[in-house]
């Protein structure tokens, strides 16, 4: 989905909130929705350079909860990964079978993914996955 | 730049080193000829048209010869985007023109696209080239062989696709239909995006439609992911080399020797 003014800066007022917020990222979220329009897609980017953010709205599924349950059991990423599950998991749970507006920053090799909630544009969850 | 690649990256491996210098090449090894050397340098400003030509003189040398590699010329233009004349005709499906040229098969290749390559071993010069950006802005020729070009960047196939090189992927056993899939050998994609970004959320686990699966070629980390009661296939990677998608560059689980195959693939079921 194409994100519009409006999201841009619900997407921004979020960001600007976030505690611990990497630097790459508050660079992006300083961006005008024009400049982050036009920024080149994650594939023709290398590293260290933004890329357009991506935005697209996802039903939040039992099938993907159980997926992550069934990870946090098996664990087979070690203790981080264990943490970045359960923290997901956590978030998503009570947002069974709503949709949201799931936004992706990449800086290669660092990733930030966000999640509204569509209904009311509220942040339910922050990823950042940084090298 | 120039590069001829050998089928056997082993056979180089043993007795000729790569280096960034000089690439020594033996393109009709099959024959036991002698090897041919080529100096990089010396034959820098070849037009690429000579250099064509010499690669069809070899290639009629080794039909003569009885060797049965494929050495079509496929010349892109920039890699990852449209191909030129020659190699669209040879792209049928529509599909990414990389992934339609076959192992062994002639391509071009951007210039220093070998730059680096100073490791020992195969697996360290594969990690490196992997891991590498290829620049667009100028184009070489070389064999699909040793060398591979996939989604965009470079990677050596044959130096990954050693013999006997298994892939292994970990399935559990939870009675869903994947697991039930498993059981049979078959790994099948939720879906068909391989955009980068695609990829990057299918590394991590996020909920998203790409159109791989994921392998290793540690069977103990399959195991991890599989747990006690599900399933490793197992498959020859040699059997599954056109269907490899560069991993993107995810630093924090590079550990596990992750390799992303598109499509569904059918391997054998084992006990993990």
């Amino acid at each position: 989905m194409t994100i519009s003014l409006a999201m841009w800066k619900m997407i921004v007022n979020a960001i600007e909130t976030m505690r611990n917020c990497p630097p790459w990222l508050r660079t992006q979220a300083s961006l005008t929705w024009e400049t982050a329009s036009q920024l080149p897609i994650v594939d023709a980017t290398s590293d260290g350079q933004n890329a357009r953010p991506i935005a697209e709205k996802k039903v939040v599924a039992q099938d993907y909860l159980d997926f992550l349950r069934e990870q946090i059991e098996l664990n087979p990423r070690g203790p981080e990964w264990l943490s970045t599950l359960k923290t997901r998991l956590v978030a998503l749970e009570p947002f069974v079978g709503k949709e949201l507006i799931v936004v992706e920053f990449h800086c290669k090799p660092n990733l930030a993914i966000l999640r509204f909630l569509s209904e009311n544009g509220n942040l339910i969850h922050v990823e950042v996955v940084e090298a | 730049m120039f590069v001829m690649a050998s089928h056997s990256a082993e056979l180089i491996e043993r007795n000729h080193p790569i280096d960034r210098q000089r690439l020594i090449c033996n393109p009709i090894d099959s024959l036991s000829l002698l090897h041919l050397k080529y100096d990089f340098m010396s034959l820098r400003g070849i037009p690429l048209r000579v250099m064509a030509g010499l690669i069809c003189f070899l290639r009629l040398i080794s039909l003569s010869r009885g060797n049965n590699c494929r050495t079509h010329l496929h010349r892109l233009d920039r890699i990852g985007q449209q191909p030129s004349q020659s190699s669209q005709q040879d792209n049928h499906s529509g599909e990414s023109p990389l992934s339609q040229i076959p192992v062994g098969d002639m391509m071009a290749l951007p210039d220093r696209a070998l730059d680096g390559l100073t490791g020992t071993t195969p697996e360290s010069r594969m990690a490196w080239a992997a891991n590498t950006p290829v620049p667009y802005d100028d184009v070489a020729i070389g064999a699909l062989g040793t060398l591979g070009v996939i989604g965009g960047s470079l990677r050596i196939e044959g130096a990954l696709s050693r013999d006997g090189q298994l892939l292994y992927r970990g399935v559990p056993g939870n009675g869903t239909q994947k697991a039930i899939l498993g059981q049979q050998g078959i790994a099948v994609p939720r879906g068909t995006a391989v955009d980068e970004g695609a990829l990057i959320k299918h590394v991590l686990g996020e909920d998203v439609n790409a159109g791989v699966t994921s392998w290793t070629t540690d069977r103990t980390i399959a195991q991890r992911f599989s747990g006690a009661d599900g399933t490793i296939i197992e498959v020859d990677l040699n059997r599954v080399l056109n269907q490899v998608i560069q991993r993107p560059n995810i630093p924090k689980y590079s550990g596990e020797n992750e390799i992303l195959l598109r499509n569904t693939v059918q391997g054998r079921p084992t006990r993990p």
